[in-house]
């Protein structure tokens, strides 16, 4: 059965990028606008250490690693679950019926439509330049890195959370817009370190919009700062979250067998 | 043993009843008026292997829902179906795999690949062995003559390719049942010509069960020899539909033109029921039995008769009077 | 000029419907005002960044936040959908400039966008009771008032221009995206552009996008010498007038292309 969904999911990649190249202009045009986001970011960043030698407590290539972070986290994020921005419409026209239908799991196929070709290609620098920047930084033991990896998955536990219940919504009530993007624009703030904010704030998005657990975490992980003990609330959380979302969407579907018309 | 049986079906839609402006949404908030449909009344109807029936009924008459319900897509309010021996709201991949459904302008189709795309894509979805996959990919396209346009965006095909297209994603599978929502919908004259033929052929070859819905009764004259009319949510005949024109109309039409100056309706009303009258050409209802008779009579009669012809009751009409029936409360 | 006024007032109501999507482009709007806030704020906390106080910062967060709303707008994003869909024919059959259609169903949108932004900011300073800085000196607000007119026009152009992709594309969302992070960055929205170096600092101000947030706030903060802000102006008004006259050149090309195709 993994088997198959592993198959499954290799292919609608393929058809997704194809979809993409299709469309040459946008093709560059995102590719490019991307990159500019990302280079922009990071000259702010620059510009800052230049004038400055610390950022709440953080040194250039911490920083810049914080902001790594945040990119191969939301990128992988995109990379997986990108179908969600496609699903309003799917259900508005009546096409997610032909997707029940089949005899696929629905969840598993209205989010992994879309995968972003884009957002592939544009990992692959981030990755090598944020192993860059972990050697620079230098000290990073192999607890460390596994530490990273681990918290990592379980942050992309949580942004899987977080579509399926965006999912659930959409699929609930007809008239709920894309809740995802509540998700995205938070997620700008972790382009930076937590230390940052003030407590109040850094408490909502530790646990109401886990910005966070996602990202901040796992890099305080790689940079030796973590309390070990973090490591379980992100594991209890993820899966804790995970699990109601599932619930959810659930709910929201049988809701949807009740009720489309 | 019947491919799909359905036992007082019932599905009733709830609704919350909105007011406009900002006001009535806050009070909505808290308090709401519930409302609900009856979109099946308990509806019961068995279909046996290989047939081909229409499901025939005006906007809303509840035809869609009944489909959805077959697809696993809705669940029902009441009664029970079966389909191939399941349960169709429990949408086991077994009976997933075994059925197909399509639906008229909703696409499954990727926009911006070309069809042979999404074939390959479902061939993984339903997990079709490469070589029944390639036989059946190809025995499909030489049917509806799609072999040229397998590599062209879809979006960029007409309605009546795209339909092509949609049909052949939808039997890769080689389903056992197949539930057609408004095939023809949208398209030109000899597009759904070629759909029904289509049809017809694969019906007839593959022996696969077909439920057709639709709003144009040439789909169904051509491919159903069984209807099931559904008006607001109930049956009101489930038969052959020569029996229908029959029970419904056990008339016959003359159509008579007459030229010099014509006739006056009281000359003509002695023959029949006048459907339609103009000094020129009057249409005719008179009793099957008697129709050759009334015609011989007309013809030796001194009016002056330019042509006759006997015509079968046009079908659309015959329908067309059992909704009004109903609509006015009439028994039918 | 009643007919323009009309517009307003009908995209004013459109705009309500649509309350999501305005919901969500404040939400962008305040969260990314909070994050740059709490970065300056970080920064600050021992002392002048890069020659601006900790009040000059603040007050350049959320002058960007302001300004923002006024001077950048999303409707044109309409017109590219509008072309390639073909219901850009019916102004073509009606007795109405597109060009300034457009502009007055923008400023509806601006306007919605600019009484919430004085809101949030409003908000956000009771909340966390920054320092900032109130301008008082006359020239200095007269100049500043005339450079956000100016910044208003400027951004209208440019995004009409890159709009009018449509005419030779179905694919308009990709070149906005690019179009809009590149004026991210290019136009101060985040920092004052003076905390690159020299010879960056002088590239930009070169480019028109500088003009549409970072100038206006220079200027309020007094960080302008006269004798700088009339060469400024000069150069943003020289940028109006070539976008203006490339614009007007892409439109008859793209017009002539126009098929109508669509509908």
């Amino acid at each position: 059965m993994i088997k198959k969904y592993l198959k499954l999911w290799k292919l609608l990649a393929i058809l997704s990028a194809g979809s993409i190249l299709s469309n040459r202009i946008d093709f560059v045009s995102y590719l490019f606008g991307k990159f500019i986001r990302f280079g922009f970011f990071f000259a702010f960043i620059l510009a800052i250490f230049a004038h400055s030698n610390s950022l709440a407590g953080y040194g250039k290539y911490e920083v810049i690693f914080f902001f790594l972070t945040f990119n191969i986290v939301d990128t992988l994020g995109q990379l997986f679950f990108r179908g969600i921005y496609d699903f309003r419409n799917e259900v508005r026209l009546g096409n997610f019926d032909y997707t029940i239908s089949k005899p696929v799991n629905a969840l598993f196929f209205s989010l992994s439509r879309a995968v972003d070709l884009i957002d592939f290609i544009f990992l692959i620098p981030i990755v090598l330049i944020a192993i860059y920047v972990g050697f620079q930084i230098g000290h990073a033991t192999i607890y460390n890195i596994f530490a990273y990896i681990i918290l990592l998955f379980f942050g992309l536990f949580v942004i899987l959370g977080i579509h399926i219940i965006s999912a659930a919504l959409i699929v609930w009530k007809t008239e709920a817009e894309n809740a995802i993007w509540l998700y995205r624009e938070s997620m700008t703030i972790g382009r930076f370190p937590p230390e940052i904010f003030s407590p109040k704030i850094k408490f909502l998005f530790t646990y109401f919009m886990p910005i966070i657990i996602i990202i901040s975490i796992p890099a305080k992980a790689f940079l030796n700062m973590l309390n070990p003990v973090w490591i379980l609330i992100s594991f209890l959380y993820a899966s804790l979250f995970l699990g109601f979302s599932v619930l959810i969407w659930r709910r929201g579907l049988r809701h949807y067998s009740s009720a489309s018309s | 043993m019947s491919i799909i049986e359905v036992k007082n079906l019932s599905k009733t839609y709830e609704y919350y009843k909105k007011q406009p402006g900002l006001l009535a949404s806050i009070k909505g908030l808290f308090k709401r008026e519930k409302l609900f449909t009856d979109a099946v009344k308990n509806i019961n109807f068995t279909i046996g292997e290989g047939e081909l029936v229409g499901f025939l009924g005006p906007n809303g008459a509840g035809k869609t829902t009944t489909l959805k319900m077959l697809s696993g897509i809705l669940y029902s309010s009441g009664g029970e179906a079966l389909v191939l021996g399941h349960v169709p709201y429990k949408r086991e991949k077994e009976y997933q795999k075994q059925f197909a459904l399509v639906m008229g302008q909703k696409n499954q189709l990727w926009w911006d690949l070309p069809a042979m795309e999404s074939f390959i894509l479902n061939k993984e979805i339903y997990e079709i062995p490469d070589a029944e996959f390639k036989e059946n990919l190809d025995e499909l396209v030489e049917l509806l003559e799609i072999k040229d346009i397998l590599d062209i965006q879809v979006r960029k095909l007409s309605l009546g390719q795209r339909m092509k297209c949609e049909l052949v994603a939808a039997l890769l599978h080689k389903p056992k049942v197949l539930f057609l929502d408004e095939p023809t919908i949208g398209l030109d004259v000899i597009a759904q010509k070629n759909i029904r033929d289509f049809i017809k052929h694969y019906n007839k070859e593959k022996k696969t069960t077909i439920i057709l819905t639709s709003h144009y009764m040439e789909d169904i004259k051509e491919l159903c020899k069984r209807v099931i009319i559904i008006d607001r949510g109930q049956i009101l005949y489930d038969g052959q539909l020569d029996d229908l024109i029959k029970k419904y109309a056990p008339y016959k039409v003359l159509n008579i033109t007459f030229n010099d100056n014509g006739v006056k309706r009281e000359e003509i009303e002695k023959f029949g029921n006048v459907q339609k009258y103009n000094s020129y050409a009057v249409a005719l209802e008179v009793d099957r039995e008697k129709v050759k008779e009334a015609a011989t009579r007309i013809l030796s009669s001194n009016l002056p008769v330019d042509d006759i012809l006997i015509d079968e009751v046009d079908i659309d009409e015959v329908i067309r009077k059992i909704f009004r029936n109903t609509h006015a409360n009439q028994p039918v | 000029m009643k007919k323009y006024w009309t517009v307003f007032k009908m995209s004013w109501a459109r705009e309500l419907e649509y309350r999501f999507n305005f919901f969500l482009w404040r939400l962008r709007s305040f969260i990314g005002m909070t994050l740059l806030y709490f970065v300056w704020f970080s920064l600050t906390l021992k002392g002048k960044f890069a020659g601006f106080t900790e009040a000059e910062l603040f007050t350049y967060v959320f002058g960007a936040n302001i300004l923002r709303s006024i001077i950048f707008g999303s409707q044109t994003r309409n017109i590219a959908e509008e072309i390639n869909n073909g219901w850009f024919s019916r102004y073509l059959l009606m007795p109405i400039n597109h060009f300034w259609f457009e502009f007055f169903r923008e400023l509806a949108q601006r306007t919605l966008n600019f009484i919430s932004s004085i809101f949030e900011v409003g908000i956000f300073i009771l909340i966390a009771k920054p320092n900032f800085i109130l301008e008082k000196n006359f020239s200095s607000l007269t100049f500043f008032f005339f450079s956000i007119i100016l910044a208003l026009f400027l951004y209208y152009l440019l995004s009409y221009l890159v709009s009018l992709v449509a005419f030779w594309s179905r694919e308009a969302m990709g070149p906005r995206f690019l179009f809009e992070w590149l004026l991210e960055f290019s136009s101060g929205a985040y920092f004052p552009l003076s905390v690159f170096s020299e010879f960056l600092f002088f590239t930009l101000m070169s480019l028109p996008f500088a003009y549409l947030l970072y100038f206006p706030l220079s200027i309020y903060l007094e960080k302008m010498h006269n004798s700088e802000l009339i060469n400024f102006f000069a150069l943003e008004l020289i940028w109006i007038f070539v976008i203006a006259f490339i614009t007007k050149y892409i439109w008859s090309k793209g017009l002539k292309r126009f098929t109508g195709e669509g509908i």
